[in-house]
């Protein structure tokens, strides 16, 4: 069965309208598609008992602090009923540690900035530090100086070290903040991160297979599912 | 107007090609034409793309510009092969080598200034990532996906 031969049934002012029908089976075979029907949002209903469950946790949670603080006002309950709730109050305050945490990133400064290479290879920075102008909140992080290095042993194996001021109300930025990504698929490694004054010292390795053209990325992460490039060296 | 369920058609080897045009290119970007038709089957509509036109210019890894002899070859091209009125340039695509499928805000501009009607879309290609996607303008012409299709002929 072949498709039927396009007809023109509309010449409008900028374009014609076609009428045919969308290629299908058995003339066609679909190799690929993507529609948002496909990746449907879902949003998942907590079962009743598991909200009574956590309402219930998380009072017993805020007794038991009440209990560690004002020892005096629990005169009347059995110790049991705090020690089982331990734990639960633990995670009660990690869970808010964290969030603060990942809302509090800030940044402050604009310009990017030098950079010095002791090799050969050519590194460039993007003037306008690539995606994190699409994070608002981080347009502002400055990558102050890049060094790229080889490591002796292994000319495969890059060595980057570099500093980015990051303002943050807490010292929470960590290995975790960054990603060093070759071709957009080799994990180079961050070995440790350094807070020098004001500013974060980063160093990384990475190692690349062969000779060739590679594009490495050095990437902040916001969030676990959240990040943006800050530099891009193409060596 | 009732857009197909896939409001974008197009064929495997036009997708193949785009992409090795924006391999051929890296690391900078690539841009060119998309050219099909605009489509009605029933009550649902939908674009259909058939064929690309590379367009050269200056470009970097964080932007390409059309030079007006490129655009001017480009559309020689396709009045030279496509000489039948219902194929025409139907949006645009561009390479984003390494940093993923969106539409900067320059791309927004350029798709509001160039192609801003519902049949009009951009192709964004990730040559690193090896990802791609189409794109549209909502009617606050803010960025989004376009549901898309891409077929092979059968026992090809």
């Amino acid at each position: 069965m072949s498709r039927r031969k396009p007809v023109i049934t509309d010449k409008g002012y900028e374009i014609s309208l076609v009428e045919a029908p969308p290629p299908s089976p058995p003339d066609y075979q679909l190799i690929k598609s993507w529609s948002p029907e496909k990746y449907p949002q879902k949003i998942k209903q907590r079962p009743t008992a598991s909200i009574i469950i956590s309402v219930i946790a998380l009072l017993i949670a805020i007794f038991s602090i009440i209990h560690v603080v004002f020892p005096s006002l629990f005169i009347g309950l059995t110790t049991t009923v705090i020690s089982t709730t331990t734990s639960t109050t633990q995670v009660t305050i990690a869970i808010t540690a964290s969030s603060t945490v990942t809302t509090t990133i800030t940044s402050t400064t604009t310009q990017p900035t030098t950079v010095t290479s002791p090799s050969t290879k050519i590194i460039y920075i993007p003037r306008d530090l690539m995606h994190c102008r699409f994070f608002p909140s981080l347009q502002g992080i400055k990558l102050v100086n890049l060094t790229l290095t080889y490591d002796k042993k292994n000319e495969n194996k890059l060595q980057l070290l570099f500093d980015v001021t990051i303002s943050s109300q807490k010292n929470i930025i960590d290995k975790k903040n960054f990603t060093i990504l070759a071709n957009g698929n080799l994990n180079g490694k961050i070995n440790t991160v350094e807070k020098i004054s004001n500013k974060y010292r980063i160093n990384s390795t990475i190692t690349i297979p062969d000779e060739g053209i590679y594009i490495i990325d050095i990437m902040f992460n916001i969030s676990e599912n959240e990040n943006c490039t800050i530099a891009r060296i193409h060596c | 107007m009732r857009w197909h369920k896939y409001q974008v058609h197009s064929f495997a080897h036009v997708i193949r090609g785009i992409i090795s045009e924006c391999i051929k290119y890296l690391p900078n970007e690539a841009i060119g034409f998309l050219v099909g038709m605009y489509c009605r089957w029933g009550d649902e509509y939908y674009t259909l793309i058939d064929d690309y036109i590379p367009v050269g210019g200056s470009s970097s890894q964080y932007h390409v510009i059309m030079d007006v002899e490129s655009l001017g070859a480009a559309l020689k091209i396709l009045e030279k092969k496509y000489n039948d009125s219902k194929h025409f340039i139907i949006g645009w695509y561009h390479s984003h080598p390494g940093y993923g499928l969106f539409l900067s805000d320059t791309d927004v501009k350029s798709q509001i200034t160039f192609f801003p009607h519902p049949y009009h879309v951009a192709l964004v290609i990730d040559p690193i990532r090896k990802e791609y996607g189409f794109f549209k303008l909502s009617a606050d012409n803010k960025p989004i996906k376009a549901s898309y299709a891409i077929w092979r002929k059968a026992h090809e």
